[in-house]
Formats: C-alpha cells, structure tokens, sequence
C-alpha cells in the first residue's frame, strides 16, 4: 500500500468518523439534558 | 409524530444508507481516482448534499406546522403557488416509482442471505474464477429473471417471488404500524444491528492477511490500494467530478420527497440543522468506513486485481456477482455471505420504507381517506409496479428504464426545485431563520451564499453533465444496440407508459388535494409565508 494512499485512506476515515461522533455527541447530550429537565419537572 | 428525536435521525440516516453505500460507492472511487475522488466526493458533500439536507428537513418541518406532510403541498406553500405544486408532486412519484424496483432487488438480497444460511448458492469451491463469477452470474440471472420476460414461465424464478411477497409483506405491515411504531421502531434496531453486521465484516476482511502466499498481490494491503491510491489525473475529468456528485446526490436521499416527509412530523420548535447533518454525516460513516473498507478489499483478496478490474463497478455485478464469488473462496464464507446480504436487506428496507411513507401520505392527505385507506392504495399501486417490473425482466430493461428516468433524472427535478423555493422564492434569509429555529448548532453563514448561488449553479452544471455524458450512451444501449433488439425497446415503451401515468396519475391527485385543502382553509401557496415565522437574523441557536 502507497504512502498517499495510506495518507488518503486516514484522512478520509478519520473525518467522517470524528464528524459522526461529534453530531451523535451532541444529539445525544441534549437527549438526556431534555429527559433530565423532564423528569426534574 | 415522532417518538425521539433520535428516532427521527435514525429513520432520515435508514433511508439514505442503502445498498448504492456498499456496492456503488467503492466501485465509483476505484474507478474515477481512487483516494482522489473523495475531493471532488467531499466537495459536493459540502455544496450539495448538506444544503440541500438542511433546506428539506427545514421544508418539512415548516410545511408540517401549516398542517401539510406531502412534497407537492409543503413545495407548493415554500414556492407560493401552483407550479411547485406540481412540480412538486414528483417528490411523490419518486419514491413510489423507484419502490417498483427497489423492493425487488432487497428481495433478491433476502433471498441470498436466506440460500447462505441454509447452504450457499451452489458454486463449486474448486472452480476457477472465471467459472465460479461465470456460475455465480448464472444464478443472479435465474433468480432476477434476466434471461427472458415472465414471471414464473419463461424468465423470473418462483424463490424471487416468494421473497419479494416477505419483502413487500414487511414493508407493508411496518407502513401500515404507523410513523413511530413501525418505521421509528424498526428503524431503531434496524441500523445498529447493521452497523454490527458490517463492523463484523469489515474485521473480518482486514484480517485476512494474505491467505495464499503463493499470491502476494492478493493481500489486505492491495485491496486497500486499489481503493485509495489516488491517481490525481482523475480529477482533471469532468466525469469524475459528476461521478462524485452523483454519488453524494443519490447517497444522501436528497431531492428524494423523502425527508421533506419525515420532517414534516416534527415539532415546531425541533432541532433540524444538527438532526440532518447527523443523519448525512451517519450515511457517510457507512459509506467510506464501511463501503470503502470491506468490498474491493474482500474482493482482491480473493478474486485478485484483474478479476477484481473486470467484476466489479455496477452494483448488480459487485453485490450479486462478484462478492458470492468471495464468499466461496472465503473460510466460513457461508456465515459471511448471510450476515453480508442480511445487512444488505436491512439498508434496503430501511429505504424502501421510506419510499412508502411519503406516497401514503400523500393520498391520505389529498383524497382526506383513513390510514388504512390509505395504505391501500399505495399496496395496490405498489404492486401493479412490482408485478410489471417482475414480468419484463429480460435484460432487467423496466428495471433500468425506470432507475435511469426517475431514480436518477427525476431527482435533479426535485432537488432544483427545492432549492429554488427555498432560497430563492420563499427567500435566502427568512429561509436560514427558519432553519434556525431551534438549531443546536449554527449554520455559518457562508451558506447563505452556497445556498442561495452555489447549489443551485453545481446541481445545474451536473445536470447538464449527466444529459451530455449519460443520455447519449443510455438512447444508443436502448435503441443502437443490436443485443438489446425490439423487446427492450418494448419493455422501455411500457416502461415510459408506466411512467407517465403515474404522473398523470400523481397531478390528477394534487389537483384534487389542492382544491380540497383550500377548502379547509390551509395556506397551501404560501400567501400568509411573509408574515409567518421569524424575522430574519434572528436565529435561535446556541
């Protein structure tokens, strides 16, 4: 496997895997931030 | 409505990961420059699909508040009148038309995941490549009906009719449970188990090693290679760049009718800027970590780069073809190949379901008829689509024909038009404030200006892309080939007949809903838009 293509492989997986967890991080911490402002209720 | 929201981008994400993620998408990058096409592949991520993303999830849940949940209804209010009305009914026949087919080949998926369970495909494992893709491509051909027209006679064979009855049975039944208890629900369990399936797989491929060393080039490494090595010549074609941008465009199910739908079933004030980069951002993750990694990967391993050159890149070929080839050559194949065509099944009726929604909705909404009623009418029209596209199967013209109309051609229609009416008609900024409302994150505002001119100018030099480059080569297979001869011409006719009574059919309907929903008092063209929602700048976000 070439240097580049090890470079381009990263990069790529790299991205879309920390941009997809950022998004669920997000999604997921309002969740439990509403469920708990619920049940507080 | 929805049950979570989490629901809501789980069922967007389900719809937008199909079969195109594992079998379209590593085929399409080994072709047009390998690691170099994810440029050109990102690019129109970032200027297509995630604008566009956002304009329909913020159609939707706008149109949904003035009480409409169809694409012609919620097109019409955004472009204030009649014309995007009615263009905007071909965010229905889309996805219907597209149902025609699609919940055929997600049978064909269930019956191969079915015959590894119990077996295999019968390919013998001493047979040589050329033999083995040779009996694989056999079997395909029998299952689909390719050899010839007819659905238990002469072409089609009675197993893909049994599982296309099951497939059409589950949609039917997970439709016909409801928003939140049957597609939410399923959608739910259905994209973590496929992300298992697939992260099974993917180890499974990445430690193969190099099984045969007496064959150094058939190894991890290579299939690795043969991905992503980036050949930056590529990018100086322009079908590289509209290889990429059709790929993201069909990728995402933007310009689908799809999203405009489910978004409709949220509540006003429901997040919609991170909800749709999530669910754009999970189909991504399945396409390049999963699609990119684990198909041509397995298949150099075990087919080897040339077999590999010449098998795999249409999605027919790789998903059906090649890979049960890879099966067979691969310890414990039959295990892989069920999991691998399970999880196909799965991505595809995550999406075919969401070609159902929009369509019942439609009816229900226009023709003011009950849920069941409505469910109904979409089964029958469903399958009198299915059925003529079982019986001209020869050649898998009907198939083709209507994949290349309405799967592909009709989908800019949609999209263009969306984009138009939301940054153009309704207006760029009242527009973006209405996405805003609620949003967890921003939208920068260079996106007032992609939006508004990026977009559409791309979507538009891409169309006439695809009517340059793709037209010219589809007219002369369907009509200069002498292979293809006068019964595909024939299946293509009923084919486009097929088509257009459906739209005619979809515009009576409109028409009909239209004057009904006036009558109940609805702001189906958008003449109250100026004074609702909120004020421009004022974006509610955090």
């Amino acid at each position: 496997m070439t240097l580049l293509a090890m470079i381009f492989m990263s990069v790529a997986l790299a991205g879309v895997t920390v941009l997809t967890a950022w998004c669920y991080y997000r999604v997921l911490k309002e969740e439990s931030l509403s469920t708990r402002s619920k049940d507080q209720r | 409505m929805w049950g979570s929201r989490l629901g809501v981008i789980l069922a967007v994400s389900g719809s937008a990961v199909g079969l195109g993620n594992f079998l379209r998408f590593p085929g399409n990058a080994a072709e047009n420059g390998g690691g170099a096409f994810l440029i050109p592949y990102f690019i129109a991520f970032l200027v297509l699909g995630v604008p566009i993303g956002w304009a329909e999830w913020t159609m939707g849940r706008l149109g949904g508040q003035k009480g409409l949940h169809s694409a012609p209804a919620i097109i019409g209010y955004w472009g204030r009148g009649a014309a995007a009305r009615y263009l905007g009914a071909f965010g229905v026949l889309v996805p219907l038309v597209v149902y025609f087919y699609y919940v055929l080949i997600e049978a064909w998926c269930l019956s191969y995941a079915w015959d590894y369970l119990s077996g295999g495909i019968g390919i013998a494992r001493e047979q040589t490549v050329a033999q083995q893709v040779a009996a694989s491509a056999d079997y395909f051909g029998e299952l689909s009906g390719r050899a010839a027209d007819g659905l238990f006679a002469a072409g089609g064979s009675g197993q893909s009719i049994v599982f296309w009855v099951i497939a059409f049975t589950l949609n039917l039944w997970f439709l016909y449970r409801g928003l939140s208890r049957g597609i939410e629900a399923f959608c739910r369990w259905a994209m973590p188990v496929m992300a298992v399936c697939a992260l099974i797989l993917l180890i499974r491929v990445l430690t193969l090693g190099t099984p045969d060393p007496a064959l150094p080039e058939q190894s991890v490494a290579s299939g690795l290679n043969f991905m992503w090595n980036p050949d930056f010549s590529a990018l100086g074609s322009f079908q590289t760049w509209l290889a990429a941008t059709g790929q993201i465009f069909f990728s995402l199910s933007v310009g689908f009718g799809v999203i405009i739908n489910y978004a409709s079933y949220m509540k006003k004030n429901d997040d919609v800027v991170l909800s749709s980069l999530t669910s754009s951002a999970t189909n991504e993750f399945f396409e390049v970590v999963f699609g990119g990694m684990i198909t041509l990967t397995a298949a150099v391993v075990f087919l080897g780069l040339a077999a590999t050159h010449a098998n795999v890149g249409g999605t027919f070929s790789t998903g059906f073809v090649a890979l049960p080839v890879v099966f067979v050559r691969m310890p414990y194949g039959e295990l892989f190949g069920a999991i691998w065509f399970f999880m196909l099944f799965l991505a595809a009726i995550t999406s075919s379901l969401s070609m159902l929604q929009p369509t019942k909705a439609f009816f229900r909404e226009a023709l003011d008829v009950s849920h069941g009623a409505a469910t109904a009418i979409v089964a029958a029209l469903c399958i009198a689509g299915n059925i003529f596209v079982l019986w001209f199967s020869k050649g898998l013209v009907a198939l083709d024909t209507l994949d290349f109309w309405v799967g592909t051609f009709m989908i800019f229609i949609v999209a263009g038009t969306q984009i138009i009416c939301f940054g153009w008609v309704f207006g760029i900024d009242k527009a973006l404030a209405e996405a805003g409302r609620g949003a967890q994150v921003r939208i920068p505002r260079l996106f007032r200006f992609v939006i508004k001119y990026v977009s559409p100018a791309y979507l538009l030099v891409i169309f006439l892309g695809f009517c340059w480059y793709d037209l010219p080569p589809y007219w002369r297979s369907v009509f200069g080939d002498p292979q293809t001869g006068a019964p595909a011409e024939r299946a293509v006719i009923y084919s486009w007949l097929v088509i257009l009574g459906t739209i005619a059919l979809l515009m009576a309907v409109t028409a009909i809903g239209a004057r009904r929903w006036r009558a109940q008092g609805l702001d189906i063209d958008g003449r109250g838009a100026a004074a609702d929602g909120p004020e421009p700048g004022r974006e509610d976000s955090q």
